[in-house]
């Protein structure tokens, strides 16, 4: 498979795939950034495998690779407890749709922003116009009259600050 | 310590437990970030492919980190030993001609010349004095003050 082919590929899994990837690993983990980062592994390690995957099932394949990777994460060194198997999925795999689910998106969405809100400035504006209106940093720079690559170092930071603040919270 | 990935049966039920949930929505960026690093490794890829040594990333920041050093020493050196500003020769004129340094130009040369010379002096001083040689018969030896 060539690299035109292969990224082309990535990107029609990307998707179809990205929001069930990143629903897994989020409810997994229950962090955001993490279910991201996670997310981004899981796409790059099957862009790496492309050429040994038989195409089969690619769905299934994918949520092998995200649901691998999330038990990785669960028991890297730093978590302070590391849960069974069970502890992890129990919640996913039993718990039936609720009014709670409905409101998902909503919910990350608002906690995002109350996060943005937390880091100082001018971290604050950029995260905020990054992460939670999804502006490219071409248009943050605009808007705020910097640097697109002062503005790409902004959002980098900020990033590591929300994953601290993420990981602290769900512990 | 053995990790306890999930079985088929259990990834299954995962994947339609996930899918009858609403799903989570993805930020625009998440895409982009995705292919750009993709593009990274199609890149590294071509490159080792094409006999093209690819340095680990570790090694192109010592080598960058290295860089930037020297540029730093070299500025400092500048500042230290180049007093005048850009275009302000003039004040210079009359003390390099009482010093018989001769025009501007090479007054400046000279300037630097003496500077440095200074400066390695001062630095041999230093390290000769860390160091005392003590004959004991036909062997010599180096020691400390």
């Amino acid at each position: 498979m060539d690299a035109i082919e292969a990224r082309n590929r990535l990107e029609s899994m990307i998707d179809r795939y990205q929001r069930l990837v990143l629903t897994i690993c989020y409810k997994t983990t229950g962090d955001y950034f993490a279910a991201q980062d996670l997310t981004q592994e899981t796409f790059l390690s099957a862009y790496t495998h492309l050429d040994t995957f038989d195409g089969a099932n690619e769905k299934a394949w994918l949520c092998r690779i995200a649901a691998n990777k999330c038990t990785d994460y669960l028991k890297s060194a730093g978590r302070r407890q590391i849960p069974s198997r069970e502890d992890s999925f129990a919640g996913l795999l039993s718990e039936r749709p609720s009014p709670e689910q409905q409101a998902l998106d909503r919910e990350v969405r608002e906690q995002l922003l109350s996060h943005c809100k937390r880091l100082k400035p001018p971290y604050d504006v950029v995260a905020r116009l990054y992460f939670y209106e999804e502006r490219r940093p071409d248009e943050i720079a605009r808007l705020t009259g910097r640097n697109v690559k002062t503005v790409q170092t902004q959002i980098y930071r900020a990033r590591d600050s929300l994953r601290k603040i993420y990981r602290k919270e769900s512990g | 310590m053995t990790k306890e990935y999930l079985s088929d049966k259990e990834l299954q039920r995962l994947m339609d437990e996930a899918e009858c949930a609403p799903l989570l929505a993805a930020p625009s960026y998440l895409k982009t970030e995705i292919l750009h690093k993709a593009d990274r490794i199609a890149a590294q890829r071509k490159g080792a492919s094409a006999g093209i040594p690819v340095l680990p990333s570790s090694w192109r920041l010592a080598f960058y980190s290295l860089k930037m050093g020297f540029a730093a020493v070299a500025a400092v050196l500048v500042l230290l030993y180049i007093p005048m500003g850009p275009g302000d020769f003039s004040a210079f004129q009359p003390k390099f001609q009482a010093e018989g340094r001769g025009n501007i130009f090479t007054g400046i040369t000279s300037m630097v010349d003496q500077k440095t010379n200074e400066f390695c002096g001062r630095l041999s001083e230093l390290t000769n004095k860390e160091f005392v040689i003590v004959r004991h018969g036909p062997k010599q030896s180096l020691q400390r003050p």
